[in-house]
């Protein structure tokens, strides 16, 4: 596991051209592993690491999103450009990176907006204007396409981490779409909860019947989506022998609909985040500055772990 | 009891000898009440007595009323509990008592008295009656001892003989039989000869049993084989008339009934007799329909005797003709075919559905057929009925449910054609349709067999029930058509305007058109509908006059009623685009226009607030009036958007409630989906500008000179949609119009569509812009009184704390802005009101303007341009909002957002220079 490595995303202005690149950083190591004092001290102090710029990512300047493999394989990554799709692999012990393939898009209808990797296999969804296209990096092929997913601008994607073949979109419709690759002529459910644009999504990694989204509404929606979720089954057949449970007032069976609102922010939330490590933590950025981590209500966690 | 009356002293002697003994042990007590007491006592018990009355309540001695009375025992009580005083009074009292039950008892004495002496009367007259009758009596017994003298003595001469007579009987009646026997072969064969099976089988029904018990007897059985043969001849030939083609229903009804008497397998007979009904029934059927078409060609002929070319068609001239034509038609198919339906149905029961009835009918033969008119020799084939075992019947009794079904699905396939409703459904005649249900109604009440086995009159009911709903689903469903085919006219007007001219001569006229439409439509309800519908409630048909027939209809129309105003809300909903059309059409619809929303939301508006309670008004008034004691019935009170009151029946208030409740709130949903429609709109024009790092080739666009000289071009154009969106508007939302204010708002829009609108007049925009901010304008306050510009403070609050850009000071301040400002619903509730409207789509404009530049990085010079052209839209939109209080908000907003934004030091012009660009002065 690399988890100290990561990409950042920024605009550059050099020699009056504004340029979009991605950098890979290594974080310094962290304060040495000294439990006995770390567990002790009741105000931990977060102490600014050492960052070390490894390399910048060539092409075209005009990055909007790198994508890790979401199979942890750390081999290679994925570029999003404004009409390209890049396909890299690292070289010398991430020291470097190398061009493996690109898809180019026609330049025709607006740029690139977003991508998700598929984590079930090597497919790559984008999003452009209001349409989303799957495309395999592997065979190099297009695997799906949603014209008009979207009746305005598609903002965000993520592939559900537990179901294959289903994934979520979101848009300036101010709708969440959840589709199933399969069949894309019509979307298997649709949450409009926001009232302006959508711009960013995710499954929770561990129970993906927990959904955020958050817009320019300066919300942060927490969903339950559990009639499609791949725990749709588990709660079918064992409904009967809980009847001794104590918290029987407090759990039901989890259903469909809006848990909770965050409105802590005071401006658009531009990102959200699930946490990789704990399954009930999630943390929500705001245009100004504002990062926001929230937990799981309660019930609800106990509705799906109980 | 005789002698009670009679002796009316020994009484008073007998309490005379109780009263002196209860008198020696009470010495104080005065005499005259120990004499009257027992007495009265003694008279109550006879009078008891007298009347079988039981005795009462549980013995009280200290309860002057009650036999178990002890003298003594009240006294000291009495003398004991009570005062001097108390003890006089009582005394007093207890005399007036015994004076007054004297009295009474003396009138009852005198009532009682003069019936004894009617009784001694009656008695004196049976007196004498009974004297002579002992004489009769004597000379009674002496002859009846004659009788009996005779009679034995007949008895005994006839005595031996009477054995042989009676054997001599017998061997007569068994000769008798036995003849007839014999002869049956011979007589089978004439009954063959002349057809006349029916008695033929009845020969034989007689005998079958007979001979198959002496089989054993060499002549019987001889004989059972003949007739066999014959009755297997008469088999056939019953066979062959029941499968001859013309063989009417009634004649295989009663071949049936000979086979069942002949022991036929029943199941195949039923098989059988339902095949060969079928196919009766439906030649019938056909036939039937022929004819009765044949029927209506005569009618229509004697109406229009000339024209013999309009058969078919329905004359308007003649109204009776059609109805009277229908009302033929459905007796004639009545008559011909529901009859035959029914006989069979009867018979079929009969013949296979029921237990054996041999067993019941055979002790009472003579009872069931009374209603056949058929000789009493039939009474056989009445009662007839095959023996089938359960799951045999069952199955019979299923295909023959199925028969019945199709038959009755057919049947009123044919009853619905002639209830067919004309293509305008005002022209309805509604007492015709019900003089037909009616009618059908009580031929099918006539058919008691159809009723209770193939359910019929259930169907009956049903087809009156469908009718009644698709007069008023028809009715209010015309009225719903008729409105949304005027949206579609306008819609595809409005579309085709679009396509060729951008004319706007027609929008003033929107509103008097939508008032027009609304006219028209509560016109259409008020009138025609509730006409019609009167008639159906009025009309004297026996059928919706009978008990509750009238409440069901009500209620039926009722329903019916409310579900017309769901439906229109629906469809409104569903009429107008929709914000985000669903993705992924195959075959995109053009959507109507956006104005259509606001219409749609006018119209319910005006429906909630006014018409539908009008409307529901003249509905209770017609209808619920007719109701003799609607005036006993508390009405509920409405009132409407205006403040009026109406009164209304109990029953539709809950509805009208409703319905107003629904309207006004679809209205208003409409509403805000014509703002985000609206507001979508507007800004996609600054989506295309703003698309991301578009910026730096704006900026190349821009010039050499280094500050911006104009306001971007695309911002007069939104001014100018923002302009007509709000004429829109104002024809909707501005009230009533009158003349005055309707001229005012003319000129406003002339004014401010003149310079945007002729682009080619003015050279340029600024110039047009120039006469925009003139001064002459009545309406244009001055939006430089308020100078704090969110630029301009921005660039104070720079300038003031440091040269370093980012600052922490100029987003601190904004931030402590948000806290204190609302925070601002981009999609939220619409006020329904002009200014309403036009502020959420401005909202929905400036937010996307934010969202736009902060996905964009600018550079000093796109920074300024932003200042110029959010000055200038503050300038524009000002006037089309009452709170500007929101607009600085988000304009600030979008101040800080480019200032993050810039990617060098942004050098914010100065206010005055902002002003000159926007004024068009440019003085560069």
């Amino acid at each position: 596991m690399q988890s100290d490595l990561f990409f950042t995303c920024y605009n550059k202005l050099t020699s009056n051209l504004i340029q979009s690149k991605a950098s890979l950083w290594r974080m310094g190591k962290a304060i040495p592993e000294d439990s006995e004092t770390n567990l002790q001290s009741h105000t931990p102090v977060a102490t600014s690491l050492p960052l070390e710029n490894i390399f910048e990512v060539d092409g075209d300047a005009t990055i909007k999103k790198v994508l890790w493999d979401p199979k942890k394989a750390l081999t290679g990554f994925v570029s999003i450009h404004d009409y390209a799709l890049n396909v890299w692999s690292f070289a010398d012990q991430f020291a470097s990176s190398k061009l493996l393939n690109t898809f180019e898009f026609p330049s025709t209808s607006g740029p690139l907006t977003t991508g998700a990797w598929n984590p079930h296999q090597s497919e790559i969804a984008v999003g452009k204007d209001v349409s989303i296209s799957g495309w395999d990096i592997k065979s190099q092929s297009q695997t799906f396409n949603i014209n008009e997913a979207h009746s305005v601008m598609v903002r965000a994607l993520d592939f559900n981490p537990n179901k294959p073949n289903q994934i979520a979109s979101a848009g300036d419709d101010c709708k969440v779409r959840f589709w199933d690759l399969r069949n894309t002529t019509e979307s298997i459910k649709e949450i409009s909860d926001h009232t302006h644009w959508i711009w960013a999504v995710g499954y929770n990694r561990f129970y993906d019947q927990l959904f955020l989204s958050s817009g320019s509404d300066y919300q942060v929606n927490l969903q339950s989506i559990v009639s499609i979720s791949s725990a749709t089954f588990q709660y079918n057949d064992y409904d009967d022998n809980k009847s001794e449970d104590e918290y029987k007032e407090i759990i039901s069976k989890p259903t469909d609909g809006l848990v909770r609102t965050y409105d802590q922010h005071e401006d658009s939330v531009y990102s959200v985040a699930w946490s990789a490590h704990d399954p009930w933590v999630f943390c929500s950025l705001s245009h100004d500055g504002r990062a926001v981590i929230n937990r799981v209500p309660r019930e609800e966690k106990y509705k799906i772990i109980l | 009891m005789s002698t009670s009356p009679t002796s009316p002293k020994s009484p008073t002697s007998n309490s005379q000898e109780q009263s002196t003994s209860f008198a020696s042990t009470s010495v104080h007590v005065t005499p005259h009440i120990t004499l009257t007491l027992p007495r009265k006592g003694r008279a109550k018990q006879l009078l008891k007595d007298f009347y079988g009355l039981p005795d009462g309540k549980k013995a009280d001695p200290l309860d002057i009323d009650f036999s178990a009375f002890d003298v003594n025992k009240y006294v000291n009580n009495m003398l004991a509990e009570k005062h001097l005083s108390e003890l006089m009074q009582r005394d007093n009292d207890l005399s007036t008592e015994i004076r007054q039950l004297d009295g009474d008892m003396k009138t009852l004495v005198y009532e009682n008295y003069s019936k004894f002496i009617s009784a001694t009367d009656t008695i004196r007259k049976m007196k004498s009656n009974v004297e002579n009758m002992e004489s009769e009596m004597d000379q009674l017994s002496q002859s009846i001892n004659n009788i009996s003298n005779v009679t034995s003595s007949v008895n005994s001469a006839l005595g031996l003989k009477r054995d042989k007579i009676l054997q001599l009987t017998g061997v007569h009646d068994l000769l008798k039989k036995i003849q007839f026997i014999f002869e049956l072969p011979t007589r089978l064969k004439n009954c063959l000869d002349q057809k006349s099976y029916a008695q033929a089988v009845r020969y034989y029904a007689k005998t079958s049993k007979l001979l198959e018990h002496y089989r054993s007897l060499s002549v019987f059985s001889s004989i059972e084989i003949e007739c066999k043969e014959i009755m297997d001849k008469v088999t056939k030939r019953i066979r062959e008339n029941m499968t001859n083609m013309n063989a009417t229903g009634s004649e295989i009804t009663d071949c049936m009934a000979l086979l069942i008497i002949l022991k036929e397998p029943p199941q195949q007979l039923a098989k059988e007799y339902l095949e060969l009904q079928k196919n009766f029934l439906t030649n019938l059927l056909r036939k039937t329909m022929e004819e009765m078409s044949s029927l209506s060609l005569d009618s229509s002929q004697d109406s229009q005797p000339k024209n013999a070319d309009s058969e078919l068609k329905k004359e308007p001239s003649s109204p009776i003709s059609p109805k009277k034509r229908a009302k033929s038609k459905l007796t004639y198919l009545n008559q011909k075919f529901l009859k035959e339906l029914n006989k069979f149905v009867e018979s079929f029961n009969g013949f296979f559905l029921m237990p054996p009835r041999e067993i019941r009918e055979a002790k009472s033969p003579g009872k069931s057929p009374g209603k056949s008119p058929r000789s009493a020799g039939n009474d056989i084939l009445r009662i007839v009925s095959a023996n089938m075992d359960g799951d045999d019947r069952d199955i019979a009794r299923q295909d023959f449910l199925n028969f019945t079904d199709d038959m009755a699905k057919e049947y009123f396939i044919i009853v619905d054609s002639l209830l067919e409703f004309p293509e305008q459904i005002t022209n309805l005649n509604p007492s015709t349709h019900l003089q037909l249900l009616n009618d059908l109604y009580y031929a099918t009440l006539s058919c008691n067999s159809l009723c209770t086995i193939a359910r019929f009159e259930d169907r009956v009911n049903e087809v009156i029930t469908a009718w009644e709903i698709k007069l008023a689903k028809s009715l209010f469903g015309t009225a719903e058509k008729k409105l949304m085919e005027k949206f579609t006219k306008y819609a595809e007007n409005e579309l085709k305007k679009e396509s060729s001219t951008s004319s706007n001569s027609q929008v003033h006229e929107l509103q008097s058109y939508i008032l027009e439409m609304e006219a028209t439509f509560s016109d259409y309800l008020t009138g025609d509908c509730f006409r019609l519908l009167e008639e159906c409630i009025k009309t004297e048909t026996p059928m919706i006059q009978k008990k509750g027939g009238v409440d069901r209809l009500l209620k039926e129309f009722q329903t019916q009623f409310k579900e017309f105003w769901r439906s229109i809300v629906q469809s409104s909903n569903k009429y107008i685009a929709p914000v985000h059309p669903t993705p992924i059409t195959q075959n995109p619809i053009q959507s109507p226009p956006s104005i259509i929303a606001l219409m749609m939301s006018r119209v319910l508006l005006d429906f909630g607030e006014i018409i539908a309670i009008q409307v529901y008004m003249t509905f209770s008034n017609i209808l619920y009036n007719q109701h003799n004691d609607y005036r006993n019935r508390i009405g509920a009170e409405i009132y409407n958007g205006l403040g009026e009151r109406f009164t209304i029946a109990k029953e539709l208030a809950h509805d009208v409630r409703e319905v107003v409740g629904i309207c006004k709130d679809v209205a208003q949903r409409i509403l805000e989906r014509y703002v985000e429609i609206k507001g979508n709109q507007v800004s996609s024009k600054i989506r295309n500008i703003y698309i991301p790092n578009y910026i730096q080739n704006l900026d190349e666009n821009l010039g050499k000179s280094p500050l911006p000289e104009k306001v971007t071009p695309i911002w007069s154009e939104i001014i100018t949609d923002l302009v007509y969106i709000e004429r829109e508007v104002v024809m909707l939302y501005g009230g009533p119009v009158d003349e005055e204010k309707s001229k005012e708002v003319e000129n406003i829009v002339e004014k401010r569509l003149n310079p945007i609108l002729k682009p080619d007049t003015s050279s340029n925009v600024s110039g047009g812009d120039k006469s925009l901010l003139s001064p002459g304008t009545a309406l244009i306050k001055s939006p430089y009184a308020h100078s704090n510009s969110s630029y301009s403070s921005i660039s104070s609050t720079r300038s003031r704390t440091s040269p370093n850009p980012f600052t922490s000071s100029v987003q601190l301040t904004s931030h402590i802005d948000k806290l204190f400002s609302d925070r601002v619903e981009i999609y939220g509730i619409v006020e329904m009101s002009i200014v309403g409207i036009m502020m959420g789509i401005i909202k929905i404009l400036l937010k996307t303007w934010i969202e736009m530049i902060r996905l964009n990085t600018l550079t000093n010079k796109s920074f300024q341009q932003l200042q110029v052209d959010s000055e200038y839209m503050r300038v524009k939109l000002w006037r089309f909002i009452e709170d500007e209080g929101i607009m600085n908000t988000m304009l600030q907003e979008l101040a800080s957002s480019a200032f993050k934004r810039c990617i060098e030091d942004p050098l914010p012009l100065v206010y005055a220079d902002i002003e000159m660009i926007v004024s068009g002065k440019v003085s560069f």
